[in-house]
C-alpha cells in the first residue's frame, strides 16, 4: 500500500511539469468562456478544500487519539516525557474512557488482554490518514499544476516500516491483530510530530499556500529532533523503530555541525569586534541584506515553503563542504588585526574625529599642536603616511586647504568654489602689485626723478637746496652727484693709482681696458729665487695653518707643475728672454696657434673638470662613511628613517622615534620646532 | 642603548680627538674603560684672548651618564672649584638650561655639552645665579671679579701650564697685587 502511494506520488511530482501545461491550456481554453471558466474554478477550489477540510479533520481525530494513549501511557507507565504530559494532557479531555472507546476498531481495549488501552493496532488508522493526507496533497498539486509539498521528515514509506516493526504480528489490512503490542511512547510522539507536519502542510495551503512552511516546520523539526536527542540518554533512542534511527541520526549529525560551525562564526563576528565585515561567510548575510526584495533566492538554498528537513539538508551540505574546504580555519584569516599601535596611528585621524564632531571642517596646524599639549602627547607619536602640502611646503600655521584631509568631506562644488577663491585673489595681488607697487609707486615717481637727476648738481646748486631744507635736517644732506659718472674710466687714472682703487674698490672700474700691454724693465729672475718660493710654500703651512693654506696646498701646486699645459707655460716663463716677465699678449705672441691654456674658456672647462674630478673622489667614500653621515643623531648607529614634520629634520630611526615617544619629548631634537608629526622614510 | 651610543661617541673621539677640533677642550675620556658611564674632561682657557676673566685656567669636569643617556641629559659637575656666577664653589654644580631636562636634545653629545660650558664660562649669565656673590661682583665690578677668578685659580692652582705661573715665580709685586685683591675676596666669602 504504502509502496503504491510512495509511488503515485513521484509519479505525481513527474507529472506536474505536464500538468501546468495541462493547466494552462485549460486556462487558454477558458479565456473566451469567462462564465464557465468562473464557475469551475470556484468549484474546483470548492472541492480542494473540502478534501483538505476532510484530512484535517482526520488527522485531528488521529492526533487527539495519540494524545489520549501518550495520556494514558503517563499513568500506566512512567514515559521519559511525564512531566510534559500531566501538564499539557488533563484527563477531562484526554482521559481514556474505556467505554466511550469499546465501539471504536482500532482504539478499543482488547478483551482478551488485561491491559487497559488501545493495542497497537491504533497506528493502522493513523497510517491510512496518512496516506490519504499524502494522496490528497499530491491530487490537489497535481489538479493545481503545483509540485506537491512531501513530508520529508518521515516519508510514508518509513511510517509503514516502523509501524509494522512495533506492531502485532498478523495485523493484515482491515483486521484485528490476536497478540497485542502496547504503542510505545516513542513511536507514539513521532506519530505526533508527523501529524503536526501533515497538519502543517494542509492547514498552510489553506491559508496561504504555505508561503511560510519552513517556520512551523521547523519549531516541530527541532521540537522532535530535541527529543530525539534527549533520548540518546539511556541508550533509549533504540526504543525507536530501527528506520527512524536511520533516518534521524544523520540530521542529528547535521544539526551537530551547523552548531558548531555556527558557534565558530560567532566567535568569529566577536573577535572582529561584533562586525560582519571581512569574514567569510559574511557574504551570505551581506548578499542577503542587499537583495532584500528577492526574498525567494536566499543565499543560504532555503526557501521559506520549503520544509525543515529539507532546508536542515541544504544548510547541512554547506556547512559540511565549507568544513571540508577547512574554510573555519580560514575563517578568521580575513580579519586583520591593526599592525599600529596607537603610538602609529596617526593622530589627525583622532583629532579629525574630535574635531568634525564639533562641525570644524578645516583642521589646522594650531589645533593639532594644542591638541598634543592638552593630551601631553608628543609630536612624534603622530605618525603621517601622507603628509599634506601645508606641511611639505612648510608654511607655518597657515589656513590652506588641507587637500589630504578635506578633499574626501568636501563636494565638488565646494571645492571649485575654493579654487576659484584662491584664484581670484592670486589674480588681484598680481593686479595689485603690478600696477599700485610697481608703476604707480616706482616707475612714476622714478620718471619724476630722472628728469631731475639728468644733470649734476654745481656747488651753488648744493647750497641752495640746502637753505631750504631745516637745519636739523641739513647734515644729512648730500651733493647729488650723476650716477652715470660711477664707474671711473680707466683711461683718466694713472696705473699706480689705478691698482690702488682697484684694491680698495670703493668704485667700479669701466670694463673697457685701453691701457697697453704691460711692459716691464728688464729684470733677471733666477732659478734659485724659484725654488725660494717653492720652499716658502712648503715651510708656511707647517707654522701657520692660514686660510691660504686651506685654499691652495701644496699638492694643488704640485699638480699644476705636473699638468702639461701649465708645465708648457711655465717652460715658455723660464726660458723667455724678451723684454721682463713673460705675459699673456708676448706668449699669444711666441705661440698664435696654440690656444692659450689658461683662457677664459678653457678656465671653465678646467673648473668643470676638477668639479668632476672632486666629485669623482667623493664619491670614492667608502660606504661606511657615507652611512656614518645617515646614521641616527640620538642612538648612532640605526639608519635614519624618519622625518618630522613640519621642520623637515630627518634624523632620527625608528627605535629612537618611540623613545622619544615613551619619554615624553617634546619638539625637534635637531631644531626645537614643533613637532606636528612624523614620517618614515626610506632609503632604498 | 645609553651603553651603545657612549662607546660610539668615545670611539670617534678616539678617531678624532675633540682637542683637536677645539684646543680649549684638553681631553674627554671615560674615567675607565670598564665603565663607560663615567667621564672626566679637562677643559681650559689658554689665554686672555680666550676669555677675558678665566684666561690661564683649567678644570677638570665629571661626566656621570644616566643609563637613559642620550634621553636625558649627563650629569657634569665641576672638580676643580671655580668661581662662576652660575656654578656653585662647593659642589661644582652648574646652572645651565642644556644640563637640565627641559631644554636637553638627544641630538646633543658630550663634546656639544663641554663646549656649552666653555661657552657659559666665556658669558656668565647674573640673572640666574648659583654663586650670587660672584654674580654681585661680576655684574658690579668686573675688574674685582676677574681677580678674585684669578685668585681662586691660583690657590687652587689649576692653571693651564703650571711653568708660567705658579706662585713660585710670581714677581714680588704681582703676589701684592694678587694679595690685597685676595683679601677683599675672602671678605666676601666669609
Amino acid at each position: 500500500m504504502a509502496l503504491i502511494l510512495n509511488r503515485t506520488l513521484v509519479l505525481a511530482s513527474i507529472n506536474t511539469s505536464y500538468t501546468q501545461q495541462l493547466a494552462i491550456n485549460r486556462n487558454r481554453m477558458g479565456i473566451t468562456g469567462d462564465n464557465y471558466k468562473h464557475s469551475a474554478a470556484l468549484l474546483k477550489k470548492l472541492t480542494i478544500i473540502c478534501f483538505r477540510i476532510a484530512v484535517l479533520v482526520s488527522l485531528c481525530y488521529n492526533g487527539y487519539n495519540v494524545l489520549v494513549t501518550l495520556n494514558l501511557l503517563n499513568h500506566t507507565s512512567t514515559p521519559d516525557l511525564a512531566w510534559l504530559y500531566t501538564r499539557l494532557l488533563p484527563d477531562k479531555y484526554f482521559g481514556y474512557n474505556v467505554d466511550y472507546y469499546a465501539d471504536s476498531k482500532y482504539m478499543k481495549t482488547p478483551s482478551s488482554q488485561v491491559m487497559i488501552g488501545p493495542t497497537s493496532d491504533m497506528y493502522w488508522p493513523i497510517f491510512l490518514n496518512f496516506c490519504w493526507s499524502s494522496f490528497t496533497e499530491t491530487l490537489i498539486a497535481a489538479i493545481q499544476g503545483k509540485k506537491p509539498y512531501t513530508e520529508t521528515g518521515i516519508t510514508i514509506f518509513e511510517h509503514s516500516l516502523a509501524f509494522q516493526e512495533f506492531s502485532s504480528n498478523g495485523a493484515f489490512f482491515f483486521t484485528n491483530s490476536k497478540y497485542h503490542k502496547r504503542p510505545t511512547e516513542q513511536v507514539l510522539l513521532a506519530t505526533l510530530f508527523s501529524i503536526f507536519n501533515h497538519l502543517n502542510i494542509h492547514i498552510g495551503a489553506l491559508i496561504n499556500n504555505n508561503k511560510y512552511r519552513l517556520i512551523p516546520s521547523t519549531i516541530i523539526g527541532m521540537a522532535f529532533l530535541t527529543y530525539f536527542i534527549s533520548t540518546f540518554s539511556q541508550w533509549k533512542v533504540l526504543q525507536f523503530p530501527f528506520i527512524l534511527i536511520l533516518t534521524f541520526t544523520p540530521q542529528v549529525l547535521i544539526l551537530g555541525i551547523i552548531f558548531i560551525s555556527f558557534t565558530i562564526f560567532i566567535i568569529a563576528i566577536m573577535i572582529n569586534g561584533f562586525e560582519l565585515k571581512g569574514l567569510n561567510y559574511a557574504s551570505f548575510f551581506l548578499h542577503e541584506l542587499n537583495e532584500e526584495e528577492d526574498e525567494d533566492t536566499l543565499s543560504l538554498n532555503i526557501n521559506l515553503n520549503d520544509d525543515f528537513y529539507t532546508a536542515l539538508l541544504n544548510v547541512g551540505i554547506l556547512a559540511i563542504t565549507s568544513a571540508g574546504k577547512s574554510s573555519y580555519i580560514t575563517e578568521l584569516s580575513l580579519i586583520t588585526v591593526d599592525n599600529d599601535t596607537w603610538i602609529e596611528r596617526s593622530l589627525w585621524q583622532q583629532l579629525k574625529q574630535k574635531l568634525t564632531r564639533n562641525n570644524i571642517r578645516n583642521v589646522k596646524s594650531r589645533d593639532l599642536v594644542q591638541y598634543l599639549r592638552d593630551n601631553q602627547i608628543s609630536g612624534y607619536a603622530n605618525l603621517i603616511s601622507q603628509p599634506s602640502s601645508r606641511l611639505i611646503t612648510g608654511t607655518p600655521y597657515s589656513d590652506a586647504v588641507e587637500v589630504n584631509n578635506t578633499s574626501q568631506e568636501q563636494s565638488v562644488w565646494r571645492r571649485r568654489i575654493e579654487f576659484m577663491k584662491v584664484m581670484i585673489i592670486d589674480a588681484w595681488q598680481l593686479i595689485y602689485g603690478l600696477l599700485v607697487d610697481s608703476f604707480l609707486l616706482d616707475y612714476l615717481p622714478g620718471l619724476f626723478r630722472k628728469r631731475q637727476l639728468n644733470h649734476e648738481e654745481t656747488n651753488e646748486e648744493f647750497e641752495k637746496r640746502k637753505q631750504r631744507i631745516p637745519q636739523f635736517l641739513q647734515k644729512y644732506v648730500t651733493r647729488r652727484v650723476s650716477e652715470r659718472s660711477t664707474a671711473i674710466s680707466t683711461d683718466l687714472i694713472p696705473e699706480d693709482e689705478l691698482t690702488s682703487r682697484l684694491l680698495i674698490g670703493d668704485r667700479e672700474l669701466s670694463e673697457v681696458d685701453n691701457s697697453g700691454d704691460y711692459i716691464d724693465e728688464p729684470d733677471e729672475i733666477s732659478d734659485s729665487e724659484y725654488e725660494s718660493d717653492e720652499e716658502i710654500e712648503e715651510i708656511i703651512p707647517e707654522d701657520t695653518p692660514t686660510s691660504i693654506y686651506d685654499l691652495f696646498t701644496f699638492e694643488d701646486f704640485n699638480e699644476i707643475i705636473t699638468s702639461p699645459n701649465t708645465l708648457l707655460v711655465l717652460q715658455q716663463h723660464m726660458q723667455y728672454s724678451g723684454n721682463g716677465p713673460l705675459t699673456r699678449s708676448h706668449y699669444r705672441d711666441l705661440h698664435p696657434t696654440t690656444q692659450l691654456p689658461n683662457s677664459m674658456n678653457n678656465d671653465a672647462t678646467k673648473l668643470i673638470e676638477l668639479i668632476i674630478e672632486k666629485r669623482a673622489n667623493k664619491s670614492h667614500i667608502p660606504n661606511n662613511e657615507l652611512l656614518s653621515r645617515l646614521e641616527c643623531v640620538i642612538c648612532q648607529t640605526n639608519i635614519r628613517e624618519i622625518i618630522t614634520w613640519p621642520c623637515k629634520c630627518f634624523a632620527i630611526c625608528e627605535n629612537c622615534r618611540l623613545s622619544l615617544v615613551s619619554k615624553g619629548i617634546e619638539g625637534c631634537v635637531c631644531c626645537r620646532r614643533e613637532v606636528e608629526g612624523v614620517s618614515k622614510v626610506f632609503i632604498p | 642603548m645609553a651603553e651603545r651610543r657612549l662607546f660610539q661617541e668615545y670611539n670617534r673621539y678616539k678617531k678624532s680627538p675633540p682637542s683637536k677640533s677645539n684646543p680649549q677642550i684638553i681631553s674627554l675620556n671615560p674615567i675607565s674603560e670598564d665603565n663607560i658611564f663615567n667621564w672626566q674632561a679637562i677643559i681650559s682657557k689658554p689665554t686672555k684672548k680666550d676669555n677675558p676673566f678665566y684666561y690661564g685656567g683649567q678644570w677638570k669636569l665629571s661626566i656621570a651618564v644616566s643609563r637613559q643617556y642620550p634621553l636625558e641629559p649627563p650629569v657634569i659637575k665641576f672638580i676643580t672649584p671655580i668661581v662662576h656666577p652660575n656654578i656653585n664653589l662647593k659642589t661644582g654644580e652648574i646652572c645651565l638650561d642644556i644640563l637640565k631636562k627641559d631644554a636637553w636634545s638627544p641630538a646633543w653629545n658630550l663634546e656639544h655639552l663641554l663646549v656649552a660650558i666653555l661657552m657659559l664660562l666665556d658669558s656668565p649669565e647674573p640673572d640666574s645665579p648659583l654663586n650670587i656673590d660672584a654674580a654681585n661682583l661680576y655684574r658690579h665690578d668686573p675688574v674685582g671679579f676677574q681677580s678674585m677668578v684669578q685668585f681662586n685659580m691660583w690657590k687652587v692652582g689649576s692653571f693651564v701650564d703650571v711653568k708660567k705661573s705658579t706662585p713660585t715665580t710670581i714677581t714680588k709685586s704681582n703676589q701684592v697685587i694678587r694679595d690685597v685683591s685676595g683679601s677683599k675676596i675672602r671678605a666676601i666669602i666669609a
